[in-house]
C-alpha cells in the first residue's frame, strides 16, 4: 500500500477571511519571528523521525510527500530545501515519489523556486483562487493576478511540468459569466492539474460573522450546481479529465497525494494542525505552536486527538471516501482489503440509493451518477452508522 | 407536641417578588439548615425551577422556632407556584394551611397574579399577614405599595411588616407574626384519622409517596388505612416530616404536616385531593378536595422514535401523580403514528411538562401546536367538544362554533394602557372595565378568546409594556365564532398535525405567514417540495420548497478525514431528529411553527 506524507506548514503572510486552516500570521501585532519558523521546521524534522523509528522493522516506500498549509512559500528557500532534503533522509522515497509544494504566488520568486526544485519537488500547487482581481481582494489574497502570471512562467522555465491551480467559485458578487472567464484563462495556461472548490462559510471565520451580519450570503444552490455543471463541462472539452468530485487533470496527471486520502490509504501528517492516518488509527496534531513543540521536545508525538477507526468504520470511510472518485469504489478492492463483498455489506444502501438515481453499479465497481456528484453528501450519509 | 404550638402557613408572591430567597432566610432564622446545607432556593428542587427561578411544583417543610413568648413552635411552611398555570398548585397548598404571608415587591407593587391568588386564600379562610419585600432597594416605595395593598385588597395593611429577604431583614417579625396571627390548627385528636393528600410522588423504592395535612385523629406505622375515592386500603409503612428532606417519624397527629409511604404501587391510589381515613373506622364524609381542574389547551405529544411509545405512557402517568393538572389520552395521527393528546394549563405547564419528560425520562418529543377546547354545535342538533383541529366536522356538519373566551386581568403602569388596548384590540378582545390603582398604575379587564391569548399574547404584552405588565385570567365562558380549520398540505397531502382553527379573517394572512414558515424550516429535499395551506378543498396560499441542487463537502481538509466523517455525521443526525410524513422530513419545530407567525 502507498503511504503519503503531508506536512502542514502553519504560517502565512496575513491570515485570509474565509480560511480556517491551522495557520498564524507572520505580519502584524502577533506576527512571528524567523526564529519561530526555523524551530518550527526542526520541530517537524524532530516529529518525522518518531515515526520513522516505527517504521524500521516493516521498511515502507513513502510514495507522496505534500507541503501544505498555511503557506509553505512563506518559508525560505533554504528553508524549504533543508526540509525536503532531510525528509527525503530520514525516510526512504520511492523512486518515482510525488513530491509537491504548495505556495502562494505573492510569496514565491525565482531562487525560492530552484531551492524547492532541488529539494526535489517535482509538483506545484498554486493557490491562485481567481483570476478576477475584484475576488482576490474580497477573498483577502495577498497576491495580485500579475503575480500568478510571473510565478507560473518562472516555474515552467525552471523546468516544473507538473503544476496544479486551485481556483474557488461561488464567491461574493461572482455571477456565471465571471467564472466562465476564470475558467478560460485558467485553461490558458495549461495547467498539468485544477482543484476547483465552492466557497463554504466556515464557523469562527471572518466571513462567517459577516454572513451572521447578514453582509455575506451563501451561493445559491442553483447557481453552485450551474458553475459546478459549466466547469464540468468546459474542462472536459478542453483535454481535462474530471477523476475527483473537486479535481480535474490532464492524463496522467491525477494527483497521488490526494489518492491517498480517496483510497482510505495510511500516512503521516506532520506538524502543527496536521491529520494523519496511522496504523488504524486517525489523528490530528495539537494546533499551538508552544505545545506542538513542547510534546516534540519531550519527545512525544504532539497528537492532540486519536479516533481508532475499526473494521465497520473503515468499510464506511473506505464507500464515502473511494465515491469522491469518479471511478468509484473497485468491488475487488474492497474484497481484498475487507475479507467480505461490498454487496454483503452495503447491499441495501446500494440499490436504494440505485433508486434514487444516485448511484451507478457494474461488475466491477460502484460510482456516483451525474446526479450523484452534485448531492454527494446525501449518499455519503448513507454509508455512516 | 400540642396543636396550640402549630402553625400551618404557605407564601403567597409574585414571580421575582422575593418568595424563595424569603424561604431560605426562615429555614435559616429557624435552623432547620446548617449554612452548609444551604444552596440558594432551597425549596425550589427541580433543575428546572432554579434555572428559570420559579417554582412549578409546591414544596413542604417543617421548622422549629423558639418565639420570644419562650415556648417553642412547630411551623410548616407549604410552598406555592407563582405563575398563572400553576393556580390549581396554588389552591392545594391553601388546603393545608391556616395562613398565609402575602409578599409584595416595594418597588413593584401587586400583580395580577398575586391578587388572584389572595382572592383564593381568603377565600379559604386564610389568615393573611402582608410583607413588603425589597425595602433595601433605592426605588423603595413602601407605603404607596401598602396604600395599593389596602385599596385593591381590602386588607389592613398598618402592621405590615417591611423586610429585604436578601439582606435579611425582618425575619424574626415574620416568624412572630405567623405565631400571633396565624391560628393554630382546631383538629380533633381523638377523632378517626382524616387527612388531606395535598401532593405525591412516586419513589422507585417505597412507591407512591403522599403528602398529607392531618385534620383529625393520628396515623403511624402499621396502621390500615383507606382513600376515600376508591376506597382501597393499605398498610402504612413510614410517616415521616419535611426537614426539608424527608425524615421519618413515629406518629403524625392532627395539625401535622408530613408524607404517608404505603406501599403504594398504583400512583392512581394516591389522588391528590383524596381524603385518608382508618380503614376501620372511616369517617362519613371526605374532605371538599380540590375542583378538578379543566385543562385550557391541549395538543399531541409524539416520541421522535416511534418504539418510545411505552416510555411515553409510562412517564405520563409518572408525572401525572404530582402533577393533577395533567390530563392525557391515547391518539393517532396520520402523519405522526401513535402518541398522547395531553391537556395543560397553559404554554408554560406545556413547556414544564415537555422539559420535565426530557430531563427526568430523556424522551425526546415532538409537540404539535397547542389548541383550546372548541365546542361545535352540528347540524344534527348534537354538541361535540373539539380540542384538536382535525376532529373538527365538515363545514356542512357544522351549525355553530364556539370558542372559549377568557376575563383577563391585566395590571399595569398607566402609560402603557395605549399598547396593552392596542394589542387587546389586535387579539379580539372586548374591553370590558377600567381601575385606577393609583394615579400612574391601572387595572384593565378585557374578555379575550382564549386561543389568541394563548399564542404570543403573554409576549406581546411583556414587550409592549417594557415587562411592566402581569397577566391573569380565568375562563368566561364560550362565544359563538366565525372559525374555519385551515389545513396544511405538504408534497400535496394534508399533514394533520399542522392542522389549525383559525378566525375567518385571519385565515388567509395566517395561512400565508404559516407556508411562509414551513417554507423556511423544512430543508430541501432531492425533489421539489410544495406546501399550501387550505380552508376546505380551496387553497388559501402556496409555496413551494425547491429541490436540492448541491450538496457535497468540496474541501479536502488537508487529509482531516475524521472532520469530514463528523461532519456527514451532524447532517445524518439532523435528518434522524426529522419525522418522516410521506416521503419528506418535518422538524420538529415545523409543529410548532403556528405559535411563532407574526400578526403584524
Amino acid at each position: 500500500m502507498s503511504l503519503g506524507i503531508y506536512v502542514h506548514i502553519p504560517f502565512c503572510i496575513r491570515k485570509c477571511p474565509y480560511c480556517d486552516f491551522v495557520s498564524y500570521p507572520l505580519q502584524g501585532e502577533d506576527g512571528l519571528e524567523q526564529k519561530n519558523i526555523e524551530d518550527y521546521v526542526l520541530s517537524v524534522l524532530e516529529e518525522a523521525a518518531i515515526y520513522q523509528r516505527e517504521f524500521s522493522i516493516n521498511r515502507q516506500q513513502i510514495k507522496t510527500l505534500y507541503i501544505g498549509g498555511g503557506t509553505p512559500t512563506c518559508l525560505s528557500g533554504g528553508q524549504l530545501f533543508y526540509l525536503l532534503d532531510s525528509l527525503q533522509h530520514i525516510f526512504e522515497f520511492a523512486e518515482e515519489a510525488e513530491i509537491t509544494v504548495e505556495g502562494n504566488p505573492g510569496t514565491i520568486e525565482r531562487e525560492k523556486l530552484e531551492f524547492i526544485k532541488k529539494g526535489g519537488c517535482n509538483r506545484l500547487s498554486l493557490g491562485v483562487q481567481s483570476f478576477a482581481p475584484e475576488d482576490l481582494s474580497t477573498l483577502g489574497r495577498i497576491h495580485s493576478l500579475q503575480e500568478v502570471y510571473t510565478v507560473y512562467e518562472l516555474a515552467k522555465e525552471i523546468g516544473f511540468t507538473n503544476i496544479s491551480l486551485d481556483l474557488m467559485y461561488g464567491l461574493p458578487g461572482q455571477d456565471i459569466a465571471a467564472w466562465r472567464k476564470i475558467l478560460r484563462q485558467a485553461v490558458e495556461l495549461m495547467p498539468e492539474h485544477l482543484s476547483l472548490y465552492q466557497l463554504n462559510i466556515e464557523k469562527g471565520t471572518p466571513f462567517y460573522l459577516r454572513r451572521e451580519q447578514g453582509l455575506l450570503f451563501d451561493v445559491e444552490q442553483e447557481m453552485a450546481q450551474k458553475m459546478l455543471l459549466e466547469t464540468i463541462e468546459y474542462l472536459t472539452k478542453n483535454g481535462y479529465r474530471h477523476y475527483e468530485i473537486s479535481n480535474f487533470s490532464k492524463v496522467g496527471r491525477e494527483s497521488k497525494h490526494n489518492k491517498v486520502y480517496w483510497q482510505n490509504c495510511e500516512y503521516l501528517g506532520l506538524g502543527a494542525g496536521a491529520s494523519g492516518y496511522w496504523r488504524g488509527v486517525r489523528y490530528s496534531n495539537e494546533h499551538d505552536l508552544a505545545r506542538y513543540r513542547g510534546a516534540l521536545r519531550i519527545g512525544k508525538k504532539p497528537v492532540r486527538e486519536e479516533d481508532p477507526i475499526d473494521r465497520e468504520l473503515s468499510m464506511s470511510e473506505h464507500m464515502f471516501l473511494g465515491l469522491r472518485l469518479l471511478t468509484g469504489v473497485e468491488k475487488e478492492v474492497f474484497y481484498n482489503r475487507f475479507g467480505i463483498a461490498i454487496e454483503s455489506v452495503f447491499g441495501t444502501v446500494i440499490k436504494r440509493l440505485k433508486g434514487e438515481g444516485l448511484l451507478f453499479e457494474n461488475d466491477k465497481q460502484i460510482r456516483l451518477t451525474k446526479k450523484g456528484l452534485f448531492l454527494a453528501n446525501f449518499v455519503f450519509m448513507e454509508f455512516l452508522n | 407536641m400540642s396543636q396550640q404550638n402549630i402553625r400551618n402557613f404557605c407564601i403567597i408572591a409574585h414571580i421575582d417578588h422575593g418568595k424563595s430567597t424569603l424561604a431560605d432566610r426562615l429555614l435559616e432564622k429557624t435552623g432547620s439548615l446548617s449554612a452548609r446545607e444551604m444552596t440558594a432556593q432551597v425549596l425550589d428542587q427541580m433543575d428546572l425551577e432554579r434555572e428559570r427561578g420559579i417554582t412549578i411544583k409546591l414544596q413542604a417543610v417543617r421548622m422549629e422556632y423558639k418565639s420570644k413568648d419562650g415556648q417553642v413552635y412547630l411551623l410548616n411552611l407549604i410552598d406555592t407556584p407563582g405563575h398563572v398555570d400553576f393556580s390549581y398548585e396554588v389552591s392545594r397548598s391553601l388546603a393545608a394551611c391556616e395562613g398565609a404571608i402575602l409578599v409584595v415587591d416595594a418597588s413593584q407593587g401587586i400583580e395580577a397574579q398575586t391578587l388572584a391568588n389572595v382572592y383564593l386564600a381568603l377565600e379559604n379562610d386564610l389568615e393573611i399577614i402582608p410583607v413588603i419585600n425589597k425595602i433595601d432597594l433605592p426605588s423603595a416605595e413602601p407605603e404607596r405599595v401598602k396604600q395599593e395593598i389596602e385599596d385593591i385588597i381590602g386588607l389592613d395593611c398598618s402592621g405590615a411588616i417591611l423586610t429585604s429577604a436578601k439582606e435579611g431583614i425582618g425575619i424574626e417579625e415574620i416568624l412572630e407574626a405567623v405565631i400571633e396571627k396565624v391560628p393554630p390548627p382546631q383538629g380533633v385528636l381523638e377523632a378517626p384519622l382524616k387527612a388531606l393528600i395535598f401532593d405525591s410522588h412516586f419513589d422507585p423504592y417505597k412507591g407512591a409517596i403522599s403528602y398529607i395535612r392531618i385534620v383529625d385523629g393520628k396515623v403511624s406505622k402499621d396502621m390500615k388505612i383507606k382513600m376515600m375515592s376508591t376506597g382501597k386500603d393499605f398498610e402504612v409503612a413510614e410517616v415521616g416530616v419535611f426537614t426539608p428532606a424527608m425524615r421519618s417519624v413515629e406518629e403524625l397527629s392532627a395539625g401535622m404536616v408530613g408524607y404517608l409511604a404505603a406501599s403504594i404501587k398504583n400512583v392512581k391510589d394516591t389522588r391528590v385531593g383524596d381524603t385518608i381515613t382508618n380503614a376501620d373506622n372511616a369517617v362519613n364524609a371526605p374532605l371538599p378536595g380540590y375542583r378538578t381542574i379543566k385543562p385550557m389547551v391541549y395538543c399531541g405529544l409524539y416520541t421522535i422514535d416511534t418504539s418510545d411509545y411505552e416510555d411515553l405512557r409510562d412517564a405520563l402517568e409518572k408525572l401525572k401523580l404530582n402533577d393533577g393538572s395533567l390530563v392525557y389520552e391515547p391518539e393517532t395521527s396520520v402523519a405522526l403514528g401513535f402518541g398522547f393528546r395531553c391537556g395543560f394549563l397553559g404554554l408554560l405547564h406545556m413547556e414544564i411538562v415537555r422539559e420535565r419528560l426530557l430531563r427526568e425520562y430523556s424522551l425526546e418529543l415532538l409537540i404539535t401546536a397547542p389548541s383550546v377546547v372548541y365546542r361545535v354545535l352540528k347540524t344534527n342538533g348534537e354538541t361535540i367538544e373539539i380540542d384538536n383541529p382535525t376532529k373538527l366536522p365538515t363545514v356542512q356538519e357544522i351549525e355553530t362554533i364556539f370558542e372559549p373566551y377568557i376575563q383577563a386581568t391585566i395590571m399595569v403602569p398607566s402609560e402603557y394602557i395605549g399598547g396593552v388596548m392596542e394589542l387587546s384590540q389586535e387579539k379580539r378582545g372586548a374591553f370590558s372595565n377600567m381601575d385606577y390603582l393609583s394615579p400612574n398604575r391601572v387595572m384593565l379587564k378585557y374578555e379575550l378568546p382564549l386561543s389568541e391569548v394563548i399564542y404570543d399574547f403573554f409576549d406581546q404584552l411583556k414587550s409592549r409594556t417594557r415587562g411592566y405588565a402581569s397577566l391573569d385570567y380565568e375562563l368566561s365562558g364560550y362565544k359563538e365564532a366565525q372559525l374555519v380549520k385551515l389545513d396544511i398540505l405538504v408534497n400535496g397531502e394534508v399533514v394533520d398535525a399542522l392542522s389549525f382553527i383559525v378566525h375567518r379573517d385571519k385565515s388567509y394572512h395566517r395561512g400565508r405567514a404559516m407556508v411562509e414558515k414551513l417554507r423556511s424550516l423544512i430543508p430541501r429535499h432531492m425533489f421539489e417540495v410544495p406546501v399550501q395551506a387550505a380552508i376546505g378543498n380551496k387553497v388559501v396560499a402556496r409555496e413551494s420548497i425547491k429541490a436540492m441542487r448541491k450538496n457535497v463537502i468540496d474541501k479536502c481538509y488537508g487529509g482531516d478525514i475524521t472532520r469530514k466523517r463528523k461532519l456527514l455525521e451532524k447532517q445524518k443526525e439532523g435528518k434522524k431528529r426529522m419525522k418522516m410524513v410521506g416521503s419528506v422530513e418535518i422538524p420538529q419545530e415545523a409543529f410548532m411553527a403556528v405559535l411563532s407567525l407574526d400578526d403584524k
